[in-house]
C-alpha cells in the first residue's frame, strides 16, 4: 500500500504511466473547472475568486505546461548531475502520474469554501480592527483547510522525488540538489509562462 | 542441505581464494591459489538477476515483465549491479 501511494513508479513508468497521467490530467482539469482552481505553476495552485470561471481547456493547457516544464528541467538537471540513459518517456510519464494528489485540490473548494474564506479575510483585513476580527472568525477555517492542503502537496512532492529517482537513478546529495534545482526552475518558468499567456 | 560458497574471510572480511580442488570420481586433488570468478562475489539476489537477465537474452523489457517491475526500475537494478561488479573487479585486480 505504501509503495502504491508513494512509489508506484517501481512498477509503472513509461507509456503506461503517461497514459494514466493523461487520465489524471483530464479529471483534474474537469474538477478544477467545476470548483474553480488554477494550476498556475509546477507546484502551485490557486483558487479562483468566487464567480470567476476556470475554462476546462485553460486548465488542460496549464497542466501540460507544468508537466512539460518539470520533465524538461528535471531532465536537464539530471544530465548536469551526471545521470545517463534517461528516457524522456519515463520522465514525462512518471511526472504526469506524480501529479495525482493535485487532482484532489479542487475538492477543497466545493461550494466556494476557500474562495469565500479568502474574500471574507481580505474584506475583514481592510476594516478597522481587522486583525482581531480576522483571528476570531477565520482561524478555524484556515486550520481546517491547511491540513489536507499541506498533506496533498507533501504527497505530490514525495511522488515527484520518487519519479525523479526512478527516471534518473541518481542517489544521495547529487539527487537531492539536482531535484531541488530542477523543481525550482520548473516552478519559476511555468509560473511565468502561465501568468503571461493564460 | 544447500551450502553457500563463502567468498569473504569471516575473520578480516578479505576476499577468499580457492586453495584446493578435488575430483570426486578419482580423488585427485590439486592445490594452488585460484581466484574465484567475479560473479561468485555477488550476493544471491544479484546472481539471480544475472541468471534471469541472461535467460531473457538481455532484454530488459522481458525482465520487467517477468519481475512485474517498470522498465526504468529494472534498468536501474542493472546499472547498480554493473557498478558493484566494477568495484569487485577492481578489488580483485588489486590483490
Amino acid at each position: 500500500m505504501k509503495e502504491l501511494l508513494f512509489s508506484p513508479f517501481r512498477r509503472i513508468a513509461g507509456a503506461k504511466a503517461l497514459l494514466a497521467g493523461f487520465g489524471v490530467l483530464l479529471v483534474s482539469a474537469f474538477l478544477a473547472s467545476l470548483f474553480g482552481l488554477r494550476y498556475d505553476g509546477a507546484i502551485d495552485a490557486h483558487f479562483a475568486p468566487s464567480g470567476q470561471k476556470v475554462p476546462f481547456l485553460t486548465s488542460v493547457v496549464e497542466q501540460f505546461v507544468n508537466i512539460i516544464c518539470i520533465s524538461l528541467f528535471f531532465y536537464i538537471s539530471a544530465l548536469f548531475a551526471g545521470a545517463k540513459k534517461i528516457r524522456p518517456i519515463d520522465m514525462m510519464g512518471t511526472i504526469s502520474l506524480a501529479r495525482f494528489p493535485y487532482m484532489f485540490l479542487p475538492l477543497l473548494n466545493v461550494g466556494g469554501f476557500v474562495s469565500g474564506l479568502t474574500e471574507s479575510m481580505l474584506n475583514i483585513s481592510n476594516e478597522e480592527d481587522g486583525l482581531a476580527a480576522l483571528q476570531d472568525l477565520n482561524i478555524i477555517g484556515l486550520l481546517v483547510l491547511s491540513i489536507p492542503l499541506i498533506a496533498l502537496v507533501v504527497w505530490a512532492i514525495a511522488l515527484y522525488v520518487n519519479a525523479y529517482r526512478v527516471s534518473t537513478n541518481l542517489k544521495g546529495s547529487k539527487m537531492v540538489v539536482s531535484f531541488i534545482l530542477g523543481l525550482l526552475t520548473a516552478e519559476i518558468v511555468s509560473l511565468l509562462i502561465i501568468r503571461s499567456f493564460l | 542441505m544447500k551450502k553457500n560458497l563463502p567468498v569473504n574471510c569471516p575473520s578480516c572480511d578479505s576476499n577468499l581464494k580457492v586453495q584446493k580442488l578435488i575430483c570426486e570420481s578419482c580423488n585427485t586433488s590439486i592445490e594452488g591459489s585460484y581466484k574465484l570468478p567475479v560473479f561468485d562475489y555477488l550476493n544471491k539476489d544479484d546472481q539471480t538477476f544475472v541468471f534471469a537477465f541472461v535467460k531473457s537474452s538481455g532484454s530488459l523489457k522481458d525482465m520487467a515483465k517477468q519481475l512485474d517491475l517498470s522498465y526504468p526500475s529494472v534498468r536501474n537494478m542493472l546499472d547498480d549491479l554493473i557498478e558493484r561488479l566494477n568495484k569487485i573487479d577492481n578489488q580483485l585486480n588489486n590483490i
